[in-house]
C-alpha cells in the first residue's frame, strides 16, 4: 500500500463544493441579493424550491456520473470508457422520449418512471447477452449495440412525432437540463444514485486486482461474473436515475477520472471517491454557469457540459501526448 | 370590506404572464397592456414572433423558467401544451395558477382559445371582437373561393420539407381559401416530410413556401422541371406558427394567391 500523493485532495474538493454550492444559490435569471435571503424576502421560494433542489441534483448526478466513469475506465481498462457506453443512458432516454411521445409527460413522475424502466431493460439485456461468460469484450459490444439500437429507436420516435412542436419538446428534453427540477426529483434520485455508488464502491478492491490482468485477478479471488454484475447494477442505477432526472449529460464521466487520476496513486479504487467529488463540483459549476449566463433562453446543461468538456479534454490529451511522446 | 371582496374582485384585472408566443398573439389583443407582466422571449425574436416587434418590445420577456415567472408574481400564467413538464410542476408547487393551451388544430379550436384567454384577462368582449374579425376573414376567403370556382390542388411546404396535412389548422385554411391540400393525396399524415418523388409524380398547381428561407428541398433542381406547371407562391412560415389573429393574415394571404391564379 503506497501513501496517497496528495492527502489534501479530498478535503480541498469538499471545501470547494461547499463554497460553490453557496455561491450557486445566487446564480439565476432573477437576481436576489444575498442579504435579502436572510431578511425573509418573499422571493425565498425561488431559492428554496427552485435553486436548492437544482444544486442538490447537480451534486448527486455529478458525483454519480464521476464515480461511474472512474469505475467503467477501471473495469474496461480503457481510458475512453464512459458511463454511456453500456447503452443504459440511451435506453433510459428512449423510455423518457416514449413517455413524451404518448403524452404522459405532463406528470414528471411518469417520465422518470419510463426512463428508469428503459435503464432497467438495458441492464437486463446486457446480463442476458453477456451471460455467464464475464467477458469484457462481449459485454462492451453488447452495450454498444444496445446503445445504437436505442438511439435509432429514439430517432424513429422523433420522426413520428405528430407536430413540429412535439418534436421540439422531445429534442429539448434530450439535450439534458436541471431547469425547474424539484425536491420530489431529489427524493427519488438520491437513494438510487446512493445505492449505485455503494455497489460500485464495493467493487473497488476487485477493480484494483483487475489492473494486474484478468488471469491474475482470478488467482486473487476476483470472480468476473460478480464484478460484472456489480458494475452493471451500479452504473445502471446511477445512469438510469441521472437520465430520468436530467436527460443525457455527457462528458462528466469521461473527463473527471482523467483529471483526478494524476492526483492519486492511480489505483482504480483510489480514483473512485475523488472522481465522485470532482464530478459533483464540475456539474455544479457548469449548471451555475448556465443559470447565470446572460442568454435569453437558458443554455441546456448537456450542451454546456460538452462545450466546457471537449476543449478541456483536448488540452489534456495534448499534455498526455507530450508526456508519452 | 371583506364582504365586498367577492364581487369587485372578479372585475379586478388579473396580472398575467404568458410563456407562449401564440398566447402572446391573442393576449396583446384582449388584455390591457398593464395587465401583461411579461410575454414569451420568442415574441421579441423577429424570426419567431407572431405580433409586431414594436408591440412585443413594450413588455418584459421571460424565457419561461419557473424562477423568472414566480419573481413577477402573476395572478395567472398562460402556457402552451409543450412546455417542459418540470416547469409546470414547479409552478404548481409554488401555487401559481397555470392555464395551458394546446396547439389548435382548427379554427373552432382557436376561437375557443381566444375566448378562454379573453376570459382569463377579464375582457370577454374583446375576445368576441377578435372572434368576429376571424369570422369575417373566413367569410372573405370563402367569398373569393366561391368567385374563383373549383378548388385548386396546392401544397404548403415548410422548411426541411414539412407539410401540414389532414387535421391541421393549415389544412382547414387551405380548404376555406379554395385550395385542395395535396398532402392527403400523397398519403401524408398530419405533419409529415414530403418525399420529392410524390411532388414530381403528381405536382400541385400551387406550391406555397417561404422563399426567403429556402433550403435543400424547396430549392431542389427537380422543381425547375415543373416551372411551367407549378406556381410557386411566397407563404411566410410564421403564418403557420400560431392561430388566433394570425388566422386572419394567413387567410388573406391565401386568398390573394387564389385570386391571382
Amino acid at each position: 500500500m503506497t501513501t496517497r500523493p496528495y492527502p489534501w485532495l479530498i478535503p480541498v474538493l469538499l471545501a470547494t463544493i461547499t463554497l460553490v454550492s453557496g455561491l450557486s444559490l445566487l446564480a439565476g435569471k432573477v437576481w436576489i441579493a444575498p442579504e435579502a435571503l436572510f431578511a425573509g424576502d418573499e422571493r425565498w421560494p425561488i431559492i428554496a424550491e427552485l435553486r436548492m433542489p437544482r444544486v442538490v441534483l447537480a451534486l448527486l448526478i455529478g458525483s454519480g456520473l464521476g464515480m461511474a466513469g472512474a469505475a467503467m475506465q477501471g473495469y474496461l481498462r480503457n481510458p475512453l470508457a464512459d458511463p454511456g457506453l453500456f447503452g443504459v443512458s440511451a435506453t433510459a432516454a428512449l423510455g423518457a422520449v416514449l413517455s413524451i411521445f404518448f403524452g404522459f409527460a405532463a406528470t414528471p413522475f411518469v417520465l422518470s418512471g419510463f426512463a428508469l424502466a428503459g435503464a432497467a431493460l438495458a441492464v437486463l439485456l446486457l446480463s442476458i447477452i453477456a451471460g455467464q461468460s464475464g467477458s469484457v469484450i462481449v459485454f462492451t459490444l453488447a452495450g454498444v449495440v444496445i446503445s445504437s439500437l436505442a438511439g435509432a429507436l429514439t430517432a424513429l420516435v422523433i420522426s413520428l412525432a405528430p407536430t413540429p412542436f412535439a418534436t421540439g419538446q422531445i429534442v429539448n428534453w434530450l439535450m439534458g437540463a436541471l431547469t425547474d427540477r424539484s425536491w420530489d426529483d431529489v427524493m427519488w434520485t438520491a437513494p438510487l444514485i446512493a445505492i449505485g455508488m455503494g455497489v460500485i464502491a464495493s467493487a473497488g478492491r476487485a477493480l484494483d486486482a483487475l489492473t494486474l490482468g484478468e488471469a491474475a485477478a482470478r488467482t486473487l479471488g476476483v470472480r468476473p461474473t460478480v464484478l460484472q454484475a456489480q458494475i452493471v447494477i451500479g452504473v445502471g442505477l446511477i445512469v438510469g436515475a441521472s437520465v430520468a432526472a436530467a436527460g443525457i449529460i455527457g462528458f462528466v464521466g469521461l473527463i473527471v477520472p482523467h483529471l483526478i487520476r494524476p492526483l492519486t496513486d492511480r489505483r482504480p479504487s483510489a480514483v473512485l471517491l475523488p472522481s465522485a467529488l470532482a464530478g459533483a463540483l464540475l456539474l455544479l459549476v457548469a449548471d451555475s454557469a448556465v443559470r447565470a449566463a446572460p442568454t435569453v433562453s437558458e443554455l441546456q446543461l448537456g450542451i454546456a457540459m460538452s462545450l466546457l468538456g471537449a476543449p478541456f479534454f483536448l488540452v489534456l490529451l495534448l499534455k498526455m501526448r507530450r508526456l508519452i511522446g | 370590506m371583506l364582504a365586498l371582496a367577492g364581487g369587485p374582485l372578479s372585475a379586478q384585472p388579473r396580472r398575467i404572464v404568458s410563456i407562449n408566443p401564440c398566447v402572446d398573439a391573442v393576449l396583446v389583443e384582449v388584455a390591457d397592456p398593464q395587465q401583461i407582466l411579461a410575454v414569451s422571449h420568442y415574441s421579441q425574436d423577429a424570426r419567431a414572433t407572431s405580433i409586431p416587434l414594436a408591440t412585443a418590445r413594450r413588455f418584459a420577456a421571460t424565457s419561461g423558467t419557473a424562477e423568472e415567472v414566480v419573481a413577477l408574481r402573476p395572478d395567472i400564467v398562460l402556457a402552451g401544451a409543450h412546455v417542459s413538464p418540470s416547469t409546470l410542476a414547479a409552478l404548481k408547487r409554488l401555487r401559481v395558477p397555470v392555464q395551458t393551451f394546446t396547439v389548435p388544430e382548427s379554427i373552432a379550436g382557436s376561437v375557443a382559445q381566444v375566448r378562454a384567454i379573453a376570459a382569463a384577462a377579464g375582457h370577454p368582449e374583446r375576445g368576441e371582437a377578435l372572434v368576429r374579425r376571424i369570422e369575417q376573414a373566413v367569410a372573405r376567403a370563402r367569398g373569393v373561393a366561391a368567385r374563383e370556382g373549383k378548388a385548386v390542388p396546392a401544397l404548403i411546404w415548410q422548411g426541411s420539407g414539412l407539410v401540414p396535412g389532414a387535421n391541421t389548422l393549415a389544412d382547414e385554411l387551405l380548404r376555406i381559401a379554395g385550395f385542395r391540400n395535396m398532402s392527403a393525396a400523397y398519403g401524408l399524415k398530419r405533419w409529415d416530410v414530403l418525399p420529392l418523388e410524390h411532388l414530381a409524380a403528381r405536382p400541385p398547381r400551387v406550391l406555397l413556401s417561404d422563399q426567403t428561407t429556402g433550403d435543400r428541398m424547396t430549392g431542389h433542381r427537380v422543381l425547375r422541371r415543373f416551372d411551367g406547371q407549378i406556381m410557386r407562391a411566397q407563404f411566410d412560415e410564421r403564418l403557420l406558427s400560431c392561430a388566433g389573429p394570425v388566422i386572419i393574415r394567413a387567410l388573406d394571404r391565401l386568398s390573394s394567391v387564389r385570386a391571382s391564379l
